[in-house]
């Protein structure tokens, strides 16, 4: 079926054209720095455990982007079984691509620049941040592939977009990569993750800008469900938080208190495009 | 003249200039919650049972401030920490939400709706910091 002229004009059909203008490959960005560098960092920075801090939020992000990786699936469903629109199930296919990217540029600089393995990330990935960024993750995406009922698979859908691009990609990673690009880049350390970071954090906008989307429009044609963005949020804020601030060592690398105000203005943005923030028009666009 | 926080004197002040403050007035326009500070006991303080304030908060105005007994708090937000802790607060070091993100405050109450109104969290902030205050380990013995 031919899309529609609206779905052509539709903004997700703009986010999925902009995706393919700035595809980038994660092969292709050069971590023959870094690899010297990193040696260097973990020989000269053992007081202040930076190699510590850059594997514990390296380790984050690549638990992270596996985990919407292998739950991004159920959304695509979700849509057409929705009916919500062409136009946001070929957004989300170019979505599907880069987050597999992203997970493939971390596995890549594991293996090739910090030269460990699965249990590094194990190691890291425990706690509140296990369960905010994959297991509860995986719980609301399995309730989304099996929810059959109309009313309870919109609502499904909310809760899911809720914690998948408001609270993982907004409050956690794009977070993450601004706080970690910026502590890397003031100090001239690792390029080739640097340069990820933005990649990374520059698809992330595209990706939350959908979820912003779909959960406005969802919100003012079904004003209850508002009521489903409100209590997501209230459920796993407490872990969302204690993530943030974990970061918070003695000597640390990445600015926590400028990290938690960037996390509270995601959350801001994110609940003014469900209705839930001030009078302001909400920016639904995918720039910072 | 200082004050010690946590006392009737301070309270009244603090709802004068809550009442006053423009800048708290506009942050906190979508805020109709009351809200209790609560003091841990401190009993190096004087404050065996700690001490607790209320506050009846609401589209940017303080319509009540009472001292009450910590046992007998009862408002839909309530923020409890030990003394240290809200000297850090009242005294601008540390933001009450930071606070809670850091476990230093617990937080009974909507974390979402607060993090909703962290302007006006912080503008409350602001005007406490107008106050003359003094604290309990600084006044000699």
């Amino acid at each position: 079926m031919p899309l529609t002229h609206t779905q052509h004009e539709s903004p997700y059909w703009a986010l999925f054209q902009k995706s393919k203008r700035l595809a980038w490959d994660p092969a292709a960005i050069d971590l023959s720095a870094d690899r010297a560098q990193w040696q260097r960092i973990v020989a000269d920075h053992q007081a202040e455990r930076f190699d510590e801090q850059i594997l514990r939020l390296g380790s984050l992000f690549h638990a992270g982007e596996e985990s919407v990786t292998t739950t991004l699936a159920p959304f695509c469903s979700a849509v057409s079984r929705l009916g919500l629109g062409l136009d946001k199930e070929l957004f989300l296919t170019s979505q599907l691509y880069e987050e597999a990217k992203h997970f493939e540029f971390f596995d890549r600089y594991f293996r090739e620049v910090f030269d460990r393995g699965a249990s590094e990330v194990a190691r890291h990935v425990t706690g509140e941040p296990q369960a905010v960024l994959v297991d509860d993750l995986a719980e609301v995406t399995e309730r989304l592939r099996r929810e059959d009922d109309p009313d309870r698979l919109r609502a499904a859908f909310v809760e899911a977009v809720t914690h998948y691009m408001g609270i993982v990609e907004a409050m956690l990673a794009r977070t993450g990569y601004l706080g970690a690009h910026e502590a890397l880049a003031t100090r001239g350390w690792l390029p080739g993750l640097q340069e990820g970071f933005r990649l990374i954090r520059r698809d992330e906008g595209r990706h939350v800008a959908f979820g912003m989307r779909c959960v406005h429009e969802l919100c003012e044609s079904h004003p209850e469900l508002r009521a489903v963005v409100s209590s997501t949020m209230e459920r796993h804020l407490p872990n969302v938080l204690a993530t943030v601030s974990s970061f918070d060592y003695p000597m640390p690398l990445v600015d926590v208190g400028a990290l938690s105000a960037f996390a509270l203005a995601q959350y801001q943005r994110f609940m003014a495009a469900a209705g839930l923030g001030g009078d302001a028009a909400p920016d639904l666009s995918d720039e910072e | 003249m200082t004050m010690l926080p946590f006392t009737a004197e301070w309270v009244a002040a603090f709802h004068e200039a809550i009442d006053a403050d423009l800048t708290y007035r506009a942050a906190a326009a979508k805020w109709v919650w009351p809200v209790a500070l609560v003091l841990d006991p401190a009993p190096e303080y004087g404050l065996p049972d700690g001490a607790a304030a209320h506050f009846d908060l609401h589209e940017g105005r303080c319509r009540a401030a009472t001292l009450v007994a910590p046992s007998r708090v009862d408002a839909p937000f309530v923020l409890r920490a030990p003394y240290p802790v809200w000297k850090r607060v009242v005294t601008g070091q540390l933001d009450p939400v930071m606070g809670v993100a850091l476990k230093q405050l617990r937080l009974d109450g909507s974390l979402a709706t607060l993090m909703l109104h962290a302007n006006a969290a912080k503008a409350l902030v602001a005007v406490a910091r107008t106050l003359p205050v003094t604290f309990h380990d600084l006044l000699t013995p």
